[in-house]
């Protein structure tokens, strides 16, 4: 955990984020930019694809990415 | 794929050349599912939206199916209205489709739809553009609501979702296609090809399917197997089935009968 680091609930569990944006906190995930089928929710907000680099991640954030999977 | 039948299945203005939409779940493998995909002529395939895993590793669906197919994302795992918009506006975001196969459940044992919150759900997503495909309940009355609502197409129900109990009530689905002009797709309940054929026949406009294939010891073959029978029952139906008669009617003229 770097000094910076704020505490944030991602997909149900609570991790340490050291970075800015929500475009660091997907590539800290593996998560790939340009990655298709991938949705972000921030707050209970959708955050649409082209806001990902400009989006903030606060202390307390409640962040959701959800991806297209296998379905009937 | 060659279409055999006259006329071709048109939701929401988009022209399709199968009457066939399939799921991708329960398959054994990923390559059993893409022949068997293939094998149906589906051009249409049912997804969901979940979280990504933080543990890595998993498939990404998007990528082997973009391209292939068009995306029909669902509401599954929904039991308000509100999760099912929500739902709904994460798969367009997701996917940048605004077609949604609209699922709201009442109750986890036999999945039926809670008619009050599909309703519900169906008005709100479609005043915000969706083009909705609402599973429902084999009930005359509440199809007949979503498509007075503004659904692309109703989609009522053979029998429970992966009972593969076939058409229980086809004397209801004949009264819907009555009473609807909307496209109507059986979804949920079938078992096997003879199913889907006798949905068709009853004049049907497609069949939205999963477990049948998946589930099937060969899903490549029940995936070709449910191809020929909607086209055979579509055909069927467009050809116009004789009347029944309790008793028989020789179908060998008696004139020019020999003495015996």
């Amino acid at each position: 955990m770097s000094f910076m680091s704020k505490k944030i609930n991602l997909n149900g569990r609570m991790i340490y984020f050291p970075g800015v944006y929500l475009s660091d906190l997907l590539t800290s995930q593996g998560l790939d930019m340009d990655l298709g089928g991938v949705a972000v929710v921030v707050n209970s907000t959708i955050v649409s694809r082209s806001k990902w680099k400009k989006i903030k991640i606060n202390a307390g954030d409640k962040i959701e990415i959800v991806h297209i999977v296998r379905g009937g | 794929m060659e279409q055999t039948t006259d006329q071709k299945l048109s939701i929401a203005g988009k022209t399709l050349n199968s009457r066939l939409l399939i799921g991708t779940s329960l398959y054994p493998n990923q390559q059993v599912m893409m022949d068997a995909l293939a094998a149906s002529g589906a051009e249409i395939v049912t997804v969901a939206v979940r979280r990504v895993s933080l543990d890595g590793g998993g498939e990404s669906v998007f990528d082997l199916l973009k391209g292939k197919y068009h995306f029909l994302p669902n509401t599954a795992g929904c039991f308000t209205a509100s999760d099912a918009v929500f739902t709904a506006e994460l798969a367009r975001e997701a996917l940048e489709t605004n077609w949604i196969k609209l699922e709201v459940i009442g109750d986890d044992e036999t999945l039926f739809p809670d008619v009050e919150q599909l309703l519900l759900a169906s008005e709100e997503l479609v005043k915000k553009d969706f083009v909705v495909l609402a599973y429902c309940n084999d009930d005359p009355i509440s199809c007949k609501k979503l498509e007075d609502l503004g659904c692309a197409a109703v989609m009522p129900l053979g029998a429970p979702i992966g009972s593969g109990m076939g058409i229980r009530n086809p004397y209801n689905l004949q009264i819907i296609r009555e009473q609807c002009s909307v496209p109507l797709i059986v979804d949920a309940g079938v078992g096997t090809a003879s199913d889907a054929a006798q949905a068709m026949e009853i004049g049907m406009d497609g069949i939205l399917l999963n477990s049948a294939v998946a589930g099937a010891r060969d899903p490549v073959r029940m995936a070709k197997a449910m191809r020929l029978g909607i086209e055979s029952g579509r055909l069927a139906f467009e050809a116009g089935r004789i009347p029944r008669k309790l008793y028989a009617s020789s179908s060998t003229s008696l004139n020019g009968m020999i003495d015996l």
